[in-house]
């Protein structure tokens, strides 16, 4: 990519957009890990929490007219589904049970609207009305010692996250004072010529947005590449995952890279620079 | 009507942190309009009085008053904007080698906040005056010293200035250079700039009709040739005075006389 002309000849700035690219690329890769954990268990709660089984034992399929009639009656619950046959057969398997031996399974969800006041032992006792021996499965939510080291995953990689973006901002920093260092003649002559400060410090910000726009051009190829190749590499459950984390992607990319940016085009870069002449231009006047 | 005076030093002094004072009570007021050579050995203190008048170092005592900014009360921040009335040419010309010839022209402007394109026009035109039209294009560093020089100039004067302070133009050129350049001075000084010219070369000073401000000693002398060709006419207090003659010159606090 060519290099911008500013009216400061700063110097080449191929390897820096490179590295600065890559910390980019690393800091959306921490940042999707530590927000898609985080998403992802409050989905799966979401998703489980509401969600019970009732289990018949075998041979009880004649009563199973009855034990739907008792569903019904309750308005807590919005959708039944009786688990196939074939399905539970193979899952039984799985577990070491004989095939003819497996149960009448039946998944229902309650309203989240009145999960707190549907009362599952109540509806187990009517449902022993009709078939004895029914058992009701509670919902699997993610336990504590899961959700404790997802937790920690997800703070340790926004940490990572949140170093590599403050390292960034170092790096930019160093920058502009080195390159004031090597173009202090140059800076003088703006200086003598009647530039204020803050025109000086315009050409640094316009080098600094040259460099993060190409770092997030190349940060942005590579967040594309990885989605294409994890989507090319998806089994079974995992599209659903993917496709979840990649709009988080694009989210950051939207939102956050930019505000890192501006941050630092806006912030960090005149604040080095103004200070930098600041120290120097105080010196210069008091012979 | 008498104008005021663009530049009042007031007693001043001057030394640098480790050397021997350069000025001492210097007592000065440069006119509207008029014309100086600024001579003297080199390191006699002709760029120390330039930098005082452009406020790059500030005296050691007394007071520097330029276009009514005194050294004393300026802020940092209003500098810059005092030095966007003051052209200067730098001996070493200081053109920006990563720049064009009609970019370099073209800073000052730039720097006053004008659109690029009208400031490269503005820029060509003030070239075409110095005779460096077709080099608008060329990098300084293909240029001779008296062409980068003659751009020095063009820059220098791109943004109107109300004075010129001129370190050295003709230091580095070959004689008929140096009057080519002293002569884009001249014209300048028609068309009512303050030109300051300093220049080592005394026998430069000596061939034009311009009264000359010779530093020795750490003093200040005056050698003023149109007060000899028009004798009487050079007065302190003299209310008639024409702000384009040379009389207008003031040196030391007694009026006329060199004040150390």
């Amino acid at each position: 990519m060519k290099q911008r002309r500013f009216d400061i000849p700063f110097g080449s700035d191929m390897w820096i957009s490179t590295v600065l690219g890559l910390m980019l690329f690393i800091t959306s890769l921490s940042l999707l890990v530590s927000i898609g954990i985080n998403r992802y268990i409050q989905d799966w709660n979401t998703s489980t929490q509401a969600t019970f089984t009732l289990e018949l034992p075998h041979g009880s399929g004649n009563q199973l007219p009855d034990v739907m009639q008792v569903l019904k009656q309750r308005s807590e619950i919005e959708m039944i589904e009786i688990l196939d046959k074939t399905y539970i057969q193979k899952l039984m398997f799985q577990i070491g049970v004989a095939a003819s031996d497996a149960p009448i399974l039946i998944d229902f969800i309650v309203s989240k609207d009145h999960l707190s006041q549907f009362d599952a032992d109540k509806l187990l006792s009517d449902v022993r009305k009709v078939v004895p021996k029914t058992v009701i499965i509670n919902p699997v939510l993610t336990s504590p010692e899961a959700l404790s080291l997802a937790k920690m995953v997800e703070i340790v990689s926004f940490g990572f996250g949140l170093i590599m973006m403050i390292t960034m901002c170092a790096i930019i920093a160093f920058l502009m004072y080195s390159e004031i260092q090597t173009h202090e003649r140059t800076i003088e002559l703006f200086n003598l010529l009647g530039a204020p400060n803050y025109f000086i410090s315009k050409i640094f910000q316009g080098y600094a947005s040259s460099i993060l726009l190409k770092s997030f051009l190349l940060s942005l190829a590579l967040n594309i590449c990885l989605y294409y190749s994890t989507y090319a590499l998806y089994i079974g459950e995992s599209i659903y995952i993917t496709q979840r984390l990649s709009w988080i992607t694009w989210g950051y990319i939207v939102f956050g890279i930019p505000l890192l940016m501006v941050t630092i085009i806006q912030f960090i870069v005149p604040i080095t620079v103004l200070s930098c002449l600041k120290k120097k231009y105080n010196n210069s006047v008091h012979a | 009507m008498q104008k005021k005076p663009l530049v009042i030093f007031d007693r001043v002094s001057l030394s640098y942190k480790t050397d021997e004072e350069v000025f001492w009570d210097l007592n000065l007021k440069f006119n509207p309009g008029s014309f100086y050579f600024l001579t003297g050995s080199s390191g006699s203190g002709k760029t120390s009085l330039l930098k005082l008048i452009y406020m790059d170092v500030m005296p050691t005592q007394g007071h520097v008053s330029v276009l009514g900014q005194d050294s004393l009360s300026i802020p940092q921040h209003q500098i810059p904007y005092l030095r966007q009335k003051i052209g200067m040419v730098f001996q070493d010309c200081y053109m920006l080698n990563h720049l064009t010839l009609i970019e370099n022209v073209a800073l000052p402007l730039r720097i006053r906040g004008l659109n690029r394109s009208q400031a490269l026009y503005n820029a060509s035109e003030m070239l075409s005056w110095v005779g460096l039209a077709r080099y608008i294009n060329h990098y300084p560093e293909v240029l001779s010293g008296g062409q980068k020089q003659r751009a020095a100039v063009a820059r220098a004067v791109i943004n109107r200035p109300m004075f010129l302070l001129a370190d050295e133009p003709t230091g580095n050129v070959d004689k008929e250079n140096a009057i080519r350049i002293l002569h884009l001075f001249e014209e300048l000084h028609k068309r009512g700039t303050t030109v300051i010219f300093a220049t080592h070369d005394r026998s430069l000073a000596a061939s034009h009709p311009y009264p000359e401000l010779l530093i020795k000693d750490k003093k200040i002398q005056l050698n003023d040739k149109t007060a000899k060709r028009y004798p009487g006419i050079f007065s302190t207090n003299n209310e008639n005075q024409t702000h384009t003659s040379p009389r207008n010159i003031i040196i030391g606090s007694e009026g006329g006389t060199i004040s150390q």
